[in-house]
């Protein structure tokens, strides 16, 4: 018996069976469509996956609009003036509220406190807590919304990385065009790598400065080394910077040779260098950070027994390169 | 898979494909090079490789197993094996799977906002992200331990040993250590004052608080003032200036929880000097339990092996108990006693001291002794081992006469738990005339009585409940202790006063008795001082602001009196001080703290600071200024002042008294302990403390009964069964504990367990089970002697015990030496059976160390090292809980303990070992090994993981990158010591425990969460317990590896310092927290390449040794000292093995 196939003969059925399925004929006239589809998705992919696994670019509002624009840029203040732990340890900070009002308080400087921002920067400091989107936030402070977040595992510090000579903007970018902070770098693992791959610092007390390359785990490095750098002395002096990042000229106004630390109780030679003291700073008016070496000797003293070295020689000579910064505003102590 | 499938034809062509795993196809077509080679089913290219290599080089002698193969030949192949392997090799395949999984959960991610909230005004001198050390003082059972307290932006997190102690030296216990955890305890009074009424308890304001107690003291009749033991110049003037306020009307109790008090006998307060000892002799009780964190220091002296070979030495342990102590696990000669013969025994050495130095002891008991002995040595009546075929009554006696007559002094201890209650009184007694015929009174043995500390007035607090429950008294203060869960009958007492009022952290048992109730603060929020031995003295001072809204129970006491009208100048501050009372509201900061400036009431601060600036200072004999003299006293916290040493009180022996017979070897008799890790009890809402593992059993989280594995047996009982314990009237339910070394017929139990439901916090209710009570105190209430009986009530309980084996079984695991062997051959026995295995071939050749691992880590710089002795060591646990501490280590509680996934990064080994022919392990031999990660420089856990998560840093320390650890935990399997601790669940976040686990350990979960804001005080108290976390190590989540890193973040710490200020530091700058902890200093840490290290001078001794070095070749960074005991040398011990090698199969408890 014969049965037909019910089926009218369909070309497209019979060349499947022949060379396997097939795309549709209207698919296959405009396959152009499929290509740009593909593309673009792959495009975006790319172009989202870049950015998927880091922050850079992050830029929040702050409850205060603080502008790094105006008061590093225009008003060509140091990083550290403010952010002074960043050359003392780890984290660079946020500066103390105490900084803020060091030039904006209604007692001190009262600079620009007719600005709403201004007002509503005194407002939190006299009425001790505020409300933002309806959460209470104490303690008399601005708390304000973090840019840069390294994960729970990394360490860094800034000290050393300021001690080395990196310049802020090398990781943070040009701060003081910034009305509002963004991360200008991916902060990750990679980044940190590419860096010191291209320097000679490697970390450790270990690295002898000689080697040629370093390990990570199993992963070889080169070291590229950096051509004004001993090798023998991987541990840079202190380096005076402008905002840019640049060395400046030595200071003027930096004393010849600083004073011995002088630990006294004697009332008159506290007096005498207290005036002294209260000279040097009518003459340099506007200083914009007070140089541990300009302090009268009985506050050297307490710096030196700050950064006295470990094996109790003097550290003194780096006082002429050391800044006492914000949180010592004289007003801190002086109210 | 299966060894003859065949593989592919090898070709150069066909081994390049990237493929790792074999297709269907290739399985079945045949081979035959590949069927003689050991296929692998994740690499057949290495299997083709070696088979290759076999048919090209003709290396038919290279076998995949690296012993027995030359050098060249394992070099060869491995280099062959590096150019011929295809480029997917196992990691390269995890890190493309890696990055599947990566693309598949990139869309989760999400910027997570955080807040950063700046101080107001940055304190002179701090620097964010540098931790800032505060001396100060904590107590624990009333003693003043001296600390340094590490503060991290305000907040303790770290509580260590003030280095400047002359008697402590930087240590700290077990508890001192965990009272961190206890400062963010939210079980804590919150609220304020309490009152109680007919409903419960009401919120009342500190100025009625103060109304009513005032109204109450001015009201006449006599005051009960019930406090803790008083030491300090501060806190005594208070007390002495509160009895003479109230005109005599003052009785004062001191109700003192020390075990080891009950040494003195009456003598007052005695000081133990056994550093000045060559031996030491227990007569039960618990030495090393027992004494003080200063007691114990001098016992890592007195422990430590001095001199090398002939000169050799080291002081003496002799211990007679009848339940394995602490101390008779460190013993160097322990001998079983049943607990009601330990005062037979103790009189037994006192006669023959007596006899051998010419002098008597009291007839009647030399009659009683006589009578018992029947003609035979004492020792054999008493039934007790010999020792070198010696009495070991006699041996006892005649060590300590040797020593006498050699100019040298002992110490005799013994403490009234653990024997019979009967006895007590004599065997003190016997103790007492033992030390005095020995001439150690005076010398290892001395009176405490100092001009500062002694309120001359007060009396036991025993002697207050009894006035009290004779209603003599009209109100009663009890600060800060706990009567009625420590003594029977105290409720009742109390009860018949008038007006109770109670200053506790808690709502305490006795809390619950009160009227009042005021909370207290801890002591690292108050001011304070102490006195832990006449003229030593610490200072208190608070290191963060009161969490919440409590006051100090001294300044309670202050403001109590003031209410009543008093108006010493005292109490009583008339003008306001405006700067203080300005820092005062500052602290407050918003918060309902009361004030003291604000209510006219001399703040406790400015009392302390008054005495110190008046009487220490006229003590200390200086020159300086009041504010320099106060200010160096408090950044040093320690002063030494001299004062004088009180005479010992005259020892009067019980003339005609009589020794009661012993007890038929059949009756069983019970002993109570204070638990070793809980000490009174106050601590039971620790989890630190709960997870513990005690000394001995290292049982955690729970109370037991102990018994020898023959009572077991004979009574048809089986381990972890609960069973009813009765002493005369009052019985208890106890699940049940085999514990070797215990004398048959002898049950031990530990007191300071079982707190009531809600009286210490919801950690130690997670102890409470309904089917039985942990709580023996009941059984302390009844008199009647030891004799108890047990029976089995059918319900099971199974306890969580942290050691599954507890036996060596012929390895060479904790090595121990005798110290006449030692002398002669300081390393022998240990190189003996040490040999070094892995040095010799299958070949029987030489190849030095051949290793498979393709490097070796040899590092310039630093390279860190500890050594651990097992000689100093107690087990005491100080080191695990400061390890827990420093490393943010989770709880995990009793259930998940019970699966073995405790996650401790140190633990403490005890292994027992025994003479071949004991099957009950009754006279055992016990060891304690504090095991951490060994930083082996050839890991093996670094070969095994395939993400690369472990590897050595350049400082030759095996480090953990917990964000690439992946979870598969090949790493802790290929761990020879099982130093890796999986994180089972992220410990941080779960609330209710594990699934299936009913145990509520949300307290716990809120330990270790760190997302969140933490922005203020006032959000950081809702949640205290992530304010213990120590910020620079961190949190560990789920699926995660873990382990012990030589506390890498302290290396860190101290290297920046190395290299902002680019100075070598020196050795000992840097430490570990165990080591730094350890209060016999058994551990040392430092930098092996440092050939003047402390550490170097340990490892160079000759019975050092490393773990398991011999037999795998790990090369590990930790060197352990073997145990050199003090002991006669035996046959067993003259046999290269252990005795233990015959071993009792592990199942048979």
């Amino acid at each position: 018996m014969f049965v037909s196939d019910p089926r009218p003969p369909d070309a497209t059925v019979a060349k499947e069976a022949l060379e396997g399925p097939q795309l549709p004929v209207w698919l296959l006239k405009r396959f152009w469509i499929f290509a740009l589809i593909l593309a673009l998705g792959a495009v975006s992919f790319l172009v989202w996956f870049r950015g998927a696994f880091d922050d850079k670019g992050y830029a929040p509002l702050q409850p205060i609009a603080f502008s790094h624009q105006l008061h590093a840029g225009e008003m060509k203040m140091d990083c550290a003036f403010c952010h002074f732990n960043a050359e003392r340890g780890k984290h660079a900070g946020v500066p103390p509220m105490s900084v803020c009002l060091g030039c904006h308080g209604p007692d001190k400087g009262a600079v620009q406190n007719k600005s709403p921002q201004i007002a509503k920067l005194l407002d939190i400091a006299a009425k001790g807590s505020y409300v933002e989107n309806g959460v209470l936030h104490e303690g008399g402070v601005v708390h304000w919304n973090r840019v840069h977040k390294l994960p729970d595992h990394v360490y860094f510090s800034h000290q050393w990385h300021v001690k080395a000579g990196v310049a802020c903007q090398t990781c943070h970018g040009a701060v003081e065009e910034m009305a509002v902070v963004r991360q200008h770098s991916t902060l990750s693992m990679g980044w940190c790598l590419d860096c010191h791959r291209k320097s000679n610092y490697v970390g450790g007390v270990t690295f002898d400065g000689l080697a040629t390359n370093f390990t990570v785990g199993t992963a070889n490095y080169d070291v590229v080394r950096h051509p004004t750098r001993t090798p023998t002395d991987p541990v840079v002096t202190f380096t005076d910077r402008d905002v840019a990042g640049n060395a400046k000229a030595a200071d003027a106004h930096a004393p010849a040779a600083p004073a011995a630390p002088v630990a006294t109780n004697d009332a008159d030679k506290r007096a005498s260098t207290h005036s002294a003291f209260i000279e040097q700073l009518k003459n340099n008016q506007g200083l914009p950070r007070w140089r541990i070496a300009d302090l009268p000797a009985t506050h050297q003293q307490v710096y030196y027994d700050l950064y006295k070295k470990s094996d109790g020689t003097l550290a003194f000579d780096d006082f002429s390169k050391t800044f006492m910064n914000a949180p010592t505003h004289c007003s801190t102590c002086h109210q | 898979m299966t060894d003859s499938s065949p593989m592919p034809t090898p070709s150069p062509a066909q081994a390049a494909p990237r493929r790792v795993w074999r297709a269907p196809e290739e399985r079945v077509v045949a081979d035959a090079t590949g069927a003689a080679a050991r296929a692998d089913e994740f690499a057949p290219e290495v299997a083709r490789a070696i088979a290759d290599l076999r048919t090209a080089h003709g290396h038919s002698n290279v076998s995949c197993q690296t012993e027995g193969n030359s050098d060249d030949a394992i070099n060869e192949l491995r280099r062959e094996l590096t150019t011929s392997l295809p480029a997917v090799n196992r990691r390269g395949f995890m890190q493309l799977t890696g990055a599947a999984a990566v693309f598949a959960l990139a869309g989760c991610y999400k910027k997570h906002p955080d807040t950063i909230v700046p101080y107001a005004h940055q304190p002179e001198g701090r620097t964010l992200g540098k931790a800032v050390y505060f001396s100060s003082t904590v107590r624990d059972a009333g003693r003043a331990i001296p600390v340094m307290v590490k503060t991290y932006d305000g907040r303790p997190i770290k509580i260590e040993g003030n280095p400047d102690h002359p008697l402590t030296r930087g240590s700290a216990d077990v508890r001192t250590q965990a009272s961190l955890l206890n400062l963010y305890d939210p079980d804590r009074l919150q609220d304020g004052p309490k009152k109680k009424t007919e409903q419960g308890y009401a919120n009342v304001a500190w100025s009625e608080l103060d109304a009513a107690v005032g109204a109450a003291l001015k009201s006449g009749g006599r005051i009960g003032l019930i406090t803790g033991p008083i030491d300090g110049p501060a806190n005594a003037a208070l007390i002495s200036a509160f009895s003479k306020a109230f005109g005599g009307q003052v009785l004062h109790g001191v109700h003192d929880t020390r075990p080891d008090l009950a040494f003195s006998a009456g003598r007052g307060a005695l000081v133990r000097l056994v550093d000045k000892a060559a031996a030491l002799v227990t007569f039960g009780g618990d030495y090393l339990a027992d004494i003080g964190l200063e007691e114990l220091v001098a016992y890592g002296d007195f422990r430590r092996l001095r001199g090398v070979g002939k000169d050799a030495d080291l002081g003496q342990v002799i211990s007679f108990e009848a339940a394995l102590s602490q101390t008779g696990s460190a013993a160097d000669l322990r001998v079983r006693v049943a607990p009601d013969r330990l005062a037979h025994a103790a009189w037994g050495v006192a006669e023959l001291v007596a006899k051998a130095t010419g002098q008597q002891i009291p007839a009647g008991i030399a009659a009683s002794l006589a009578k018992i002995a029947g003609g035979k040595a004492l020792g054999e009546a008493l039934g007790l081992m010999k020792i070198a075929g010696q009495d070991a009554l006699g041996f006892t006696a005649e060590r300590l006469v040797a020593l006498k007559k050699a100019g040298k002094f002992s110490l005799v201890y013994a403490s009234s738990h653990s024997t019979a209650r009967t006895n007590a009184p004599l065997l003190l007694a016997a103790v007492h005339a033992l030390n005095a015929l020995l001439g150690n009174e005076g010398v290892t043995v001395v009176g405490a009585a100092s001009d500062t500390t002694i309120d001359a007035n007060a009396v036991p607090a025993a002697a207050v409940l009894a006035a009290a429950a004779k209603g003599e008294l009209g109100t009663l203060i009890i600060s800060n202790v706990n009567p009625v869960f420590d003594v029977p009958g105290a409720a009742e007492a109390i009860a018949k006063v008038k007006t109770v009022v109670v200053l506790a952290d808690r709502l305490t048992e006795t809390a619950r008795v009160a009227h009042f109730v005021a909370p207290t603060l801890h002591d690292l929020e108050s001011w304070g001082d102490g006195e832990l031995r006449p003229g030593v003295l610490s200072l208190q001072q608070p290191c963060i602001a009161p969490l919440w809204d409590a006051r100090a129970k001294e300044e309670s006491l202050l403001a109590f009196a003031v209410a009543a009208g008093v108006t010493a100048p005292e109490f009583v501050q008339a003008k306001p001080d405006a700067k203080e009372q300005k820092t005062a509201n500052a602290i407050a900061s918003g918060k309902p703290l009361w004030i003291a400036v604000n209510h006219g009431v001399l703040s406790w601060q400015r009392f302390v600071q008054r005495v110190w600036q008046s009487t220490v200072k006229a003590q200390a004999k200086t020159v300086a200024d009041d504010r320099a003299f106060w200010n160096s006293a408090l950044a040093r916290g320690v002063l030494v002042v001299p004062a004088k040493v009180g005479a010992l009180s005259a020892l009067t022996l019980p003339a005609d008294v009589a020794l009661a017979a012993p007890v038929a070897d059949t009756e069983l008799q019970l002993v109570i302990s204070p638990s070793r890790v809980m000490g009174d009890g106050t601590w039971l809402n620790s989890a630190w403390l709960q997870e513990l593992p005690d000394p001995v059993s290292k049982v955690t989280w729970d109370n037991y009964l102990a018994m020898a594995f023959s009572d077991i047996q004979r009574l048809g009982l089986a381990p972890n069964d609960v069973v009813e314990l009765k002493l005369g009237t009052v019985s208890v339910k106890l699940p049940v504990h085999v514990q070797e070394g215990q004398h048959p017929g002898t049950l031990q139990t530990f007191s300071g367990w079982g707190r009531a439901r809600d009286c210490a916090g919801e950690i130690a209710n997670a102890g409470l089970d309904p089917n039985f009570s942990i709580d023996v105190k009941p059984l302390l209430a009844n008199g009647a002697g030891g004799v108890a009986s047990i029976s089995k009530t059918g319900a099971t309980h199974v306890l969580a015990n942290v050691q599954g084996h507890n036996r060596m079984h012929g390895r060479d695991i904790a090595l121990d030496d005798v110290l006449d062997l030692h002398r002669t051959d300081a390393g022998g026995k240990i190189r003996h059976a040490h040999r070094a295995l892995w040095g010799t071939g299958t070949d029987g050749k030489e190849h030095g160390r051949l290793s498979v691992f393709g490097k070796t880590h040899d590092v310039v710089g630093h390279k860190w090292g500890m050594s651990v002795d097992l000689g100093s060591c107690t087990g005491c646990n100080a080191c695990v809980v400061a390890c827990n501490a420093e490393n943010n280590i989770p709880v995990v509680g009793r259930d998940e303990v019970r699966r073995g996934r405790e996650m401790h990064w140190l633990r403490i080994d005890r292994y027992y070992s025994s003479a071949q022919d004991d099957q009950d392990m009754l006279d055992v031999d016990v060891i304690q090994q504090p095991v951490m990660c060994q930083q082996c420089d050839n890991a093996p856990c670094e070969e095994a993981c395939p993400a690369m998560a472990t590897m050595h840093n350049d400082e030759g320390i095996n480090v953990m990158v917990y964000n690439r650890c992946i979870g598969t935990r090949y790493c802790s399997n290929n761990c020879p010591y099982k130093a890796r601790r999986f994180n089972w669940y992220e410990y941080g976040k779960y609330r209710f425990g594990p699934q299936g686990s009913s145990d509520a350990f949300g307290r716990i979960a809120k330990n270790l969460i760190t997302g969140g804001a933490t922005s203020s005080q006032a959000e950081l108290s809702k949640h205290p317990l992530e304010m213990a976390l120590n910020p620079e190590v961190t949190v560990r989540s789920r699926g995660v590896m873990e382990k012990c890193n030589f506390c890498l973040q302290r290396t860190r710490d101290i290297r920046e310092r190395e290299k902002t200020t680019n100075h070598a530091i020196r050795d000992g700058e840097i430490t570990t927290a165990c080591a730094q902890t350890c209060p016999t200093k058994a551990i040392t840490f430092g930098d092996l390449n440092d050939e003047k290290s402390a550490v170097n001078v340990q490892i160079a001794h000759a019975h050092g040794y490393k773990l398991l070095d011999s037999v795998l070749n790990t090369r590990p960074a930790v060197t352990y000292l073997a145990k050199i005991r003090n002991r006669p040398v035996t046959a067993a011990d003259e046999s290269a093995g252990h005795g233990d090698a015959a071993a009792k199969p592990e199942g048979a408890h």
